[in-house]
């Protein structure tokens, strides 16, 4: 140590103390820090891969101007450059004795002597990922920098350079980093829809205003039609702000408006809204199989022998099979068929009642006009999305018949077109994300097993669809299909099991919990998983007239839309060709 | 030239010296000698000065006189009975080579010639702090007053707006040193004093 500062010591201390980081920095005298310079913060100088690195702050670095959930890069020995994050930050001490007597107070002199030698200011950083040597690639980490490596803040160049570098053309800017609004975090659209993912925060964390641009970013870049179960009428015309504020919903987004198809359940609602709906969705009792009604047996309570009974009932009387039990159409052979079923009578109405508490739901009705849900079906395959609006239908039983009903057809309709693609006659299904709200209703462990989600969520990724869960409550979720979560997008959660849930699965989860701790209560998110090459941070886009900007004109050309339009109209290839 | 060198070994030497007139010598006092290596100068924090007993014992007999005539103690202590200072060797410098804060390569060899360093030499000399160990180490001496005594001297020889940053370089270098034992370095700063207007 020595006393004497050369003049670059000086100008360095200067600039620290001046720094628009330091926050004591006189005001009115604070330099912005013109270009993002490499700070140095500290030296590595223990821990481990698992637990994290443990790193001794700089005595000029100020832990008011650090925070959790921000990058640090190390450069190792060999060239390689460490990407890691700040989990904790901590207050540590060479002898107990200094924390227990601190210097008395106004004794400013000791105080200054004791902070960065006896007391000094720690990290724990995780480490996230290692640049190749060569190529500059993101690579997993699988070591540790050496003692003594110096750690630097990461500048928003580089950090910049990491999230979806290589693929700029599908990369969706989802927010900034937490600590520099300079750097604009970016994910990767194509992983993201690639496996199933996830947004998960408490309610009113702001996790519809994060999945609506960022399924409009999804639509826009064409990586996959959507289907959105809309639980609470946010996606279609107008989403809900606070304070009555109406926002566009994607139909409004000029630029994927022409692709985007609502379907409401409720048309009255939809017209009091105004929200434009294009179809009413009906569905006729002649188009509901018994296995759409077992989805419903715990929301319904149904027995095991009631269900039974509904197939038996499919068995004999085929289409009309829910008429008869809705007691639309008499049949004198009624008891005849109940006897040979082994159905009892008192199982019968008992089964009566509840089905037709069902029944009750007004988009369901003896006779369709239409199979729409085939027609969602087409919309689909043809690369539109389709918003379904729940309207004023706010039971669960309606949301779960609903989205079981159509996603049935989905698995199916798809299962088959990836089978004949398979088989030499076809295309490959177009990749589809399925988004639903309050996904816990039909992926808590009991009901999974029972519904189709679960079985999308396991194994539908082969036929190219996948689910984007929307929920507040990821404890509620079967643990298997949790386990198939590639990317996982969290807002600020409170409940300890949520937050255990989350990070099933994720290596070094305890360090991460504390970033996640650290999120404020709106608008902010720790993604980790597929889409992004290591978690990160964000304080989500502010959704609102910026973003309408970039959706303002349509960003189909000429020719684009005249083959949209061909598409549109039925017309295949070579009607196309004759124009 | 306040005096000369008694005896000496390779960590201190004792230089007799008269009776002091005001500040010269204190304990801390930084002082050097040569040595005959390369005709260096070897440096020295004073850390012990001590008054002699005569041979005829005519201190002692004064020291309980009821009635000590003041003639007779002025004249007694205007005889040459020197004061054996001891001090402790904190580095050495050849001759236009960089200051070393260790122990010199040899001991100043008897009635070499001693001198008091002026202010500019006592800020050259602490511009580093390496000769902090050696202090430390000479347990046999008070070395957490000496430390403080030194500091502080070194402190005062520095213009005024500069000192307290030398403090604080000072503790820090302290702190690093004693493994940040808060009790031992609170014990040391506390003793250190310097004005910083003066
Ligand atoms: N990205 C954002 N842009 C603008 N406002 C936001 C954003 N995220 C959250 N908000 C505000 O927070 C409120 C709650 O967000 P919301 O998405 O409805 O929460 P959640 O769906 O998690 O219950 C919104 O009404 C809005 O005012
Ligand atoms: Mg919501």
């Amino acid at each position: 140590m020595t006393n004497r500062m050369d003049d670059t010591d000086t100008i360095r201390v200067l600039d620290d103390i001046l720094s628009d980081r330091n926050p004591l920095a006189p005001p009115g005298q604070a330099r912005a820090s013109a270009q993002p310079v490499r700070r140095r913060l500290g030296v590595v100088v223990g821990g481990s891969l698992n637990d994290g690195l443990d790193v001794k702050l700089d005595r000029d670095t100020y832990t008011e101007g650090l925070a959790v959930g921000s990058y640090v890069t190390i450069d190792g020995q060999t060239d390689r450059k460490f990407f890691g994050l700040i989990t904790d930050i901590r207050l540590d001490a060479i002898d107990p004795n200094a924390q227990k007597m601190p210097p008395p107070a106004g004794n400013d002199l000791l105080a200054q002597v004791y902070r960065g030698t006896t007391v000094f200011g720690a990290l724990q950083v995780k480490p996230m990922l290692m640049l190749d040597r060569d190529t500059g690639d993101p690579r997993p980490v699988k070591t540790v920098p050496a003692h003594f490596t110096p750690v630097y803040s990461a500048t928003p160049e580089e950090v910049e350079a990491i999230f979806a570098a290589d693929n700029a053309g599908k990369a969706y800017e989802i927010g900034q980093s937490v600590d520099d609004d300079s750097i604009k975090i970016k994910i990767d659209l194509e992983r993201f829809v690639e496996r199933s993912s996830a947004i998960f925060g408490r309610s009113g964390t702001g996790k519809t205003f994060l999945a609506l641009p960022l399924l409009a970013g999804v639509i826009r870049n064409e990586v996959a039609s959507t289907l959105i179960f809309d639980m609470h009428n946010d996606y279609g015309y107008t989403l809900k702000g606070d304070k009555g504020k109406q926002l566009k919903g994607l139909k409004q987004l000029a630029a994927i408006a022409p692709r985007i198809v609502i379907a409401t359940l409720d048309e009255e609602s939809s017209r009091r809204r105004n929200s434009r709906p294009d179809f009413a969705l009906r569905i006729g009792y002649e188009q509901i199989e018994p296995e759409d009604i077992e989805t419903l047996q715990k929301t319904l309570s149904l027995s095991d022998v009631q269900v039974n009974a509904l197939f038996a009932l499919h068995r004999e009387y085929k289409k009309e099979w829910l008429h008869v039990l809705a007691g639309e159409s008499q049949d004198s052979r009624l008891d005849e068929v109940l006897e040979r079923s082994k159905i009892l009578d008192g199982t019968f109405s008992a089964m009566q009642r509840k089905i037709k508490k069902l029944l009750g739901l007004k988009f369901l009705q003896p006779y369709a006009a239409d199979d729409f849900v085939g027609r969602i079906l087409d919309h689909l395959t043809r690369g539109d999305s389709v918003v379904i609006e729940f309207g004023g239908t706010d039971s669960l039983e309606a949301y779960v018949f609903v989205s079981n009903y159509i996603t049935r057809r989905i698995h199916d309709r798809y299962v088959r077109l990836k089978e004949l693609a398979e088989g030499g006659s076809g295309t490959m299904p177009r990749q589809l994300v399925i988004a639903v709200e309050e996904a816990h209703k039909f992926l808590d462990p009991e009901v999974a097993q029972h519904t189709i989600f679960g079985t999308i969520a396991r194994e539908l990724r082969k036929y190219n669809v996948t689910l984007l869960i929307i929920d507040q409550r990821p404890s509620q979720i079967d643990s298997e299909v949790m386990s198939q979560i590639g990317t996982r997008i969290t807002c600020a959660l409170s409940d300890e099991r949520d937050i255990a849930a989350v990070f099933t699965g994720v290596s070094g989860a305890q360090q991460l919990r504390s970033v996640l701790a650290s999120l404020d209560s709106k608008q902010q998110a720790l993604i980790m998983g597929h889409a992004v090459p290591m978690p990160v941070v964000v304080r989500t886009r502010e959704y609102g007239q910026a973003v309408y900007q970039e959706y303002a004109s349509s960003a189909l050309s000429p020719d684009d839309r005249h083959a949209r339009n061909a598409k549109l109209l039925g017309r295949d290839e070579e009607d196309a060709l004759v124009r | 030239m306040i005096g000369r060198v008694i005896q000496a070994n390779m960590r201190s030497f004792v230089f007799g010296t008269r009776v002091p007139e005001s500040d010269v010598p204190v304990f801390g006092a930084l002082v050097k000698t040569s040595i005959r290596h390369r005709q260096a100068t070897l440096y020295g924090l004073i850390y012990d000065i001590a008054v002699n007993e005569d041979d005829d014992g005519m201190t002692r007999m004064l020291s309980v006189a009821e009635d000590a005539r003041e003639e007779d103690i002025d004249w007694q202590r205007s005889r040459l009975i020197p004061l054996n200072v001891s001090v402790l060797c904190v580095g050495y410098q050849e001759q236009g080579g960089p200051i070393h804060r260790q122990f010199p390569p040899q001991p100043p060899i008897a009635l070499s010639e001693i001198e008091c360093c002026e202010n500019d030499e006592l800020i050259q000399f602490t511009e580093q702090l390496d000769h902090f160990q050696l202090v430390l180490d000479a347990r046999d001496t008070s070395c957490d007053e000496l430390l403080a005594a030194s500091i502080s001297q070194a402190a005062g020889a520095r213009q005024a707006g500069l000192r307290r940053d030398f403090v604080v370089g000072c503790g820090r270098e302290l702190a690093r040193l004693l493994m940040g034992d808060a009790l031992r370095i609170e014990r040391i700063m506390r003793r250190i004093r310097w004005d910083e207007r003066a």
